[in-house]
């Protein structure tokens, strides 16, 4: 049984992308366009790995980590940022990074092995 | 008279010399009084204080080896160096109003008929010492601006280049894999072709851009074409990259002329890019073309955020992003804040015109103003 993955961005086009990669691989998906409508969606949904990008208006991948890691509900689950400037990320706690670009076999390798 | 109760008591002429001088240098035109005077009086109150506080031999040859300590940022020349380059100044013409101001001190006080007694002599120095601080000040804080902007421009280069990137290069692994359904193949496809009309869009602004710093003319070629072609070619663009947003073409009379169409399309892709990206509230983007015998006006206009007052200045500046409505939802992904900077230039290159209007109830339109004829 696949995982829900919860993916988080605000290039919808590449949102439409990786939720297509992953419905292809079986993978049940939950999107959100910015962390603001994905900590909104985690009041009801509890996802399996949270897949988020990092720079998003309103509230950023930054802010959704932290309150993901301070929530009861989500705490433990595995975060990925997707970021093409990683170096930017000044989150603490655990998560791991996909840089942007990824191709798709890089993608189903990082979710398949959670 | 002390040269520093003269600096005081003469402070508007001085100020006056400094305006003038300032003008001839702006890069842009476009500066108000008040900013072309910035905090020039600011500055020279502080070198009068300076020439009359006491000072060792100590501080001296420590203000002659750049050594002396740096006043807070907050000081009228830090503030002017940051402002300086923010409006386009070189630091060759930042440099050139110090020489200027220590000209026009000295040849107005002389003017008054001062002569350099032994005491005035030690003013001179001191006076000297002053603007030459006062230029280090601006300096360090033009090239900190400098490297801000630089810092800021790579980090949305970085970005924003790499997101359509990211979608086509996702696209096009998912493709590759067997079995890949053809509703996938529909889904996909569109998404490959709006990406790489984004990147390319960025592509050529960052080409231009580039022409420009380096000093090079922007080729142009001119031909015998119709603008209503030109618009049509623009919402089709712009349309490819937003097709949720409804552009509304108008045009009220024929206005064929000698024009770059390959520019003229580049400049309304960007201003129509920009009117989808910012309408907010995802009302209609217009988009009107008028013209007489002369010139062709082309207005482009949407509903969404005003741009804030403050913001209009530069907005023709490179490196410039809009300002994001809080409530807005979409970020600016296809502006790498050079699209006004080129849409200027390439109006320029015409002989014409571009400027922009943001008020209630109207929203905002930039207008377009292109002479038919060269």
């Amino acid at each position: 049984m696949h995982k829900v993955i919860l993916i988080v961005d605000d290039e919808s086009d590449l949102l439409d992308v990786i939720e297509e990669a992953l419905r292809f691989s079986g993978y049940p998906v939950l999107r959100a366009k910015d962390g603001q409508q994905a900590w909104e969606l985690l009041a009801t949904k509890s996802p399996g790995i949270i897949l988020s990008d990092y720079q998003m208006p309103r509230m950023n991948g930054d802010q959704l980590f932290d309150l993901v890691r301070r929530s009861e509900k989500d705490a433990t689950t595995p975060f990925i940022f997707m970021s093409s400037t990683p170096e930017q990320i000044k989150s603490t706690g655990t998560y791991s990074v996909l840089r942007k670009p990824f191709q798709f076999d890089t993608l189903m390798s990082r979710v398949n092995a959670l | 008279m002390k040269l520093s109760t003269f600096i005081i008591s003469n402070m508007a002429g001085i100020l006056t010399e400094w305006d003038r001088f300032a003008r001839s240098l702006e890069p842009n035109g476009s500066l108000s009084n008040k900013e072309i005077r910035d905090h020039a009086e600011q500055i020279l109150r502080a070198i009068a204080l300076d020439i009359d506080t006491e000072q060792s031999d100590k501080q001296q040859f420590e203000k002659s080896q750049g050594l002396a300590a740096m006043p807070s940022i907050s000081s009228g020349a830090s503030i002017h160096g940051t402002a300086r380059q923010s409006d386009g100044f070189s630091l060759l013409q930042l440099t050139a109003e110090f020489r200027a101001l220590r000209a026009t001190v000295q040849r107005l006080w002389f003017a008054q008929g001062n002569q350099v007694t032994a005491e005035h002599s030690v003013d001179l120095i001191r006076f000297n010492e002053a603007i030459d601080q006062a230029l280090a000040e601006s300096v360090v804080t033009y090239a900190a601006q400098a490297t801000r902007a630089k810092d800021t421009f790579l980090a949305i280069l970085g970005h924003d280049l790499r997101s359509p990137l990211a979608t086509i290069a996702m696209s096009g692994s998912l493709l590759s894999q067997p079995g890949i359904t053809l509703d996938a193949v529909a889904l996909v496809a569109p998404r490959i072709k709006r990406s790489a009309s984004v990147m390319n869009s960025m592509v050529n602004d960052l080409l231009e851009y580039a022409r420009a710093e380096l000093g090079g003319e922007m080729p142009m070629s001119f031909s015998d074409c119709e603008m209503e072609e030109i618009c049509q070619a623009a919402v089709a663009d712009a349309s490819a990259v937003h097709p949720d947003c409804a552009i509304v073409f108008e045009t009220s009379a024929s206005a064929s002329g000698c024009f770059d169409h390959v520019r003229l399309q580049q400049v309304f892709t960007n201003l129509l890019n920009n009117a989808a990206q910012y309408r907010g509230d995802k009302r209609p983007v217009t988009m009107k073309l008028s013209a007489n015998e002369r010139e062709a006006t082309i207005s482009i206009q949407n509903s969404g955020a005003l741009i804030p007052k403050e913001s209009i200045d530069a907005i023709f500046d490179p490196m410039v992003q809009l300002a994001i409505a809080p409530d807005q939802t979409e970020r600016a992904s296809t502006s790498l804040g050079l699209g006004l900077y080129i849409a200027k230039k390439i109006t320029a290159a015409h002989t014409g015109s571009i400027s922009v209007e943001s008020s209630d109830p109207i929203g905002t339109v930039f207008t377009v103003v292109i002479p038919r004829n060269r």
